[in-house]
């Protein structure tokens, strides 16, 4: 199946994610996500400028040709429901299993970015997933990095993945 | 007839681990029993300590890596005939095979799978263990038979 994919402006105020990076995530996201819920998330834009909420980030850092990280931001409810189509059973949001579901999802998306980027002879690593939890969730980041947030819509419900480059030299 | 696997599932993921072992009863595969490890060093003293049918190693863990724990596996001769297979999020294909190739893995599936793909890649495994404790079981009783007969 092919995939249409709306390129997002990828300059933040701190600077400019590559657009190719911007691309492999986007790309991978749908994939994902319609490989898993059995339906295709819509990209809705970019931007911070969305309700913060309580929910959960996995997220995963890459070494090698660009170094960068992605978070997955899962609200309660899109996590609850995503958990069910992924593990084919309830998971509790507040045990430790949902935390490890989150993982596990940031991982296979960031599998899929990994080869998006091999595909167009960028070569990187994946470290292990980890995941954060919180209320009125928003990562904060050191630095000043450049970084762009994609933001996506599902009928399991929205989420977003975040994508941090390492600070220019 | 079916089958008796004791498998080895790794994975620092309790929810993986659960996945797979569900994926895998849900199989036509054989009967299993498990042994679980967090990580690839817990894996492998249990490893040692008994050695289990198959093995199914997630890529990616902290501690030791999948692909670490397979090379330790197989620095043994004696462990040769256990298949491993990597269950993996990576999807460059080339990269995983070059690695498991090279570690010495018998096969990979990528996440997320499904019982189907399971089956399909596994069956091969399935069968050459069970072609592995025929072969075993005809050695053992002709050792058996050349000692009753006076043949050593």
């Amino acid at each position: 199946m092919t995939t249409s994919v709306v390129v997002s402006t990828s300059v933040s105020e701190h600077g400019t994610v590559p657009a190719t990076l911007v691309e492999a995530v986007q790309r991978a996201t749908v994939a994902t996500f319609s490989m898993i819920c059995g339906e295709e998330p819509s990209y809705i834009g970019d931007g911070n400028d969305r309700p913060k909420y309580d929910g959960l980030v996995g997220i995963i850092s890459f070494t090698g040709d660009v170094p960068w990280s992605l978070m997955l931001g899962l609200p309660r409810e899109t996590a609850m429901a995503l958990a069910v189509k992924f593990t084919g059973m309830e998971i509790d949001f507040d045990s430790p299993d949902m935390g490890d579901v989150v993982g596990e999802l940031a991982n296979i998306l960031a599998g899929d970015a990994t080869a998006q980027l091999d595909a167009v002879g960028v070569t990187v690593q994946m470290s292990v997933p980890t995941a954060a939890r919180g209320s009125d969730l928003e990562m904060l980041l050191p630095g000043g990095l450049p970084s762009v947030r994609l933001n996506f819509s599902s009928p399991d419900g929205n989420f977003w993945v975040k994508v941090v480059t390492a600070k220019p030299t | 007839m079916s089958i008796k696997l004791k498998a080895l599932v790794i994975d620092d993921s309790r929810v993986m681990r659960n996945m797979v072992m569900d994926s895998l009863r849900k199989t036509n595969l054989g009967e299993f029993e498990f042994v679980e490890a967090g990580d690839g060093a817990e894996a492998l003293s249990k490893f040692q300590a008994d050695p289990p049918d198959i093995v199914f190693a997630d890529w990616n863990m902290p501690k030791m890596t999948g692909i670490e724990f397979v090379r330790r596996v197989r620095a043994s001769k004696s462990n040769d005939h256990i298949p491993i297979v990597m269950i993996t999020s990576e999807k460059t294909m080339g990269k995983v095979e070059e690695a498991i190739d090279r570690a010495g893995a018998n096969a990979y599936i990528t996440k997320p799978f499904t019982v189907v793909e399971l089956e399909k890649k596994l069956s091969r495994l399935v069968s050459g263990i069970a072609e592995h404790r025929s072969k075993a079981t005809a050695k053992s009783a002709g050792g058996f038979f050349s000692r009753l007969l006076g043949g050593g």
